[in-house]
């Protein structure tokens, strides 16, 4: 059963991230032609999932929404996982004053609200995706960095490290060879996990009118377009919510599987 | 070879933690094509002292003289024809080596930090210089993680024999195996040595095993060096309330 859901989880990203790439090919109509003769129409054989209030293809949205959706959760997360494990790594290897000083800053974020924090991020940068990637990226790092930081912790007095340096092996190689290598997997699990968050986090921005601009075809500014409209026709919030929900689900169930798959090799993914 | 001059460290847990002397003014010499045996109960600092001397964890004081000259005062890059000529060997093998690395790229390691043989060569180096340390070929192509602990400590000595140094470091290389390969592997210790004259510091808490491999003796109790002599002369004649004691239970567990 958990298998076929993860099987399942895998074939729903998949279909988005197929949707996000080849979004001119799969999309029937242009995301943004207005139509204001046709609007919120039924779906018909011309509009699949039917138009929303400006008449434009629901579908079409759809499509284009997991690109900038999709892509904006993973390229955001990557950021994090990068900015994060560097100052980890660093803050592990180092140890000392300047493991107390970035464990301090760790602690400072930690403590902050992620969403609030993203949004007076976004207010200060002003909206758009490159503040996006920064204020994702400013908010979950702590995260990242402390596990990052407790791995290396935990592989730093393993012989085999110690063995490098009497080699004679720099820091940066014995970075790179031997600790990265051995506290990827489970890091990569938690970015999983965290790929589900971001998608929402940014979805929420857009909403908010503080991430992507309308008429940019996004699930959260299609969520909020409908927010005028879905008492008169529920499927302009249903589909982007309806996206958004299965693709947070999916990435969860990957995550789990992946983790419970680590842990059975005794990794250490426990930790997270 | 290698003089030890009232080297100590201590450990500090905390900023209110007791400190703890765990190696206290030890003072040895390791003459060439020598073996050093330094018996000691567990955490009593031996393998501290082990790592002191080859510099993976930093002494508060004293001197580690190799070749007349003192370590602890060489810094960075300074130091790394020095970590070529002297190596350690580990206790646990489950560690020793990279567990996602296969053997073959672990010991490609010590060609990629010191320049001791042509690209080209290095695989051909290896696979003729495994066969005196009873590796099978088959062997290089696992990874680290597949290979049983008594293969590991052969792995983990033949690597660090291709740097050719002078002074190897043995904290209990035999402690975590099997009887019957704890046999093989000091075999092999000894044939190594040999061959190319290499210094042991062998640490162990094994009262027999060092007194057959070791020509010199330390015993170590709570940070300090209490008692070093000639291996014979030391168990005829202990000086010491506790190596007496040492002596005496060993020889009683024999009996048993």
């Amino acid at each position: 059963m958990k298998k076929a859901l993860f099987y399942a989880a895998l074939a729903v990203l998949a279909v988005f991230i197929t949707a996000g790439i080849f979004a001119e090919v799969l999309a029937p109509c242009d995301p943004n032609a207005v139509d204001l003769a046709n609007p919120l129409a039924a779906p018909s054989s011309a509009h699949w999932l039917g138009t929303d209030h400006l008449g434009r293809d629901l579908l079409s949205r759809l499509i284009y929404g997991s690109r900038s959706s999709v892509f904006l959760a993973f390229f955001a997360t990557g950021c994090t996982l990068m900015a994060g494990s560097l100052i980890g790594l660093v803050s592990g290897w180092a140890g000392g004053w300047l493991d107390q000083l970035l464990q301090g800053v760790v602690n400072l974020f930690q403590g902050i609200p992620s969403t609030a924090f993203v949004a007076a991020v976004l207010g200060l940068l002003g909206p758009g995706i490159r503040s996006l990637l920064i204020a994702v990226a400013a908010s979950s790092w702590a995260g990242f960095s402390r596990v990052v930081r407790n791995q290396v912790l935990a592989v730093r007095e393993l012989h085999y490290i110690e063995g490098a340096r009497a080699l004679g092996a720099g820091s940066f190689s014995i970075l790179c060879r031997h600790v990265l290598p051995n506290i990827m997997l489970p890091l990569l699990v938690l970015a999983a996990a965290r790929v589900g968050s971001t998608v929402l986090t940014v979805a929420a921005m857009s909403f908010l009118g503080l991430g992507l601009r309308a008429p940019a075809a996004d699930w959260g500014i299609m969520i909020s377009d409908a927010k005028l409209y879905y008492i008169k026709d529920l499927k302009v919030l249903l589909a982007p919510a309806a996206c958004l929900t299965l693709f947070c689900l999916s990435i969860h169930l990957i995550a789990d599987e992946l983790r419970d798959r680590l842990d059975g090799e005794g990794d250490g993914a426990h930790m997270l | 070879m290698l003089e030890v001059e009232n080297l100590s460290k201590t450990f500090r847990s905390g900023l209110a933690g007791r400190p703890c002397r765990a190696v206290d003014g030890v003072s040895l010499t390791v003459g060439p094509g020598q073996t050093y045996g330094l018996m000691g109960e567990s955490g009593c600092g031996k393998s501290t002292l082990g790592r002191l001397i080859t510099r993976l964890l930093p002494a508060d004081g004293g001197k580690v003289r190799f070749d007349g000259v003192d370590l602890l005062t060489i810094r960075g890059r300074a130091l790394k024809p020095y970590r070529r000529r002297m190596q350690i060997l580990f206790q646990h093998p489950d560690t020793a080596l990279n567990p996602r690395m296969t053997v073959l790229d672990s010991l490609r390691e010590p060609f990629l930090i010191h320049p001791l043989a042509e690209r080209g060569e290095r695989d051909d180096i290896i696979r003729e210089h495994i066969k005196h340390y009873g590796i099978q070929p088959e062997l290089l192509e696992r990874r680290a993680s597949q290979v049983s602990g008594g293969q590991i400590q052969r792995v983990a000595l033949a690597r660090i024999m291709l740097l050719r140094p002078e002074f190897i470091v043995l904290d209990e290389p035999t402690s975590m195996l099997d009887v019957s390969v704890q046999a093989q592997i000091m075999e092999l210790l000894g044939a190594v040595q040999a061959e190319t004259g290499v210094s042991y510091l062998l640490i162990s808490h094994d009262l027999d095993l060092l007194r057959r491999a070791s020509g010199y003796m330390g015993i170590m109790h709570r940070g300090k060096l209490i008692e070093q002599g000639a291996a014979e002369a030391l168990f005829e004649d202990p000086r010491q309330p506790y190596t007496q004691k040492l002596i005496r239970s060993f020889d009683r567990m024999k009996e048993l």
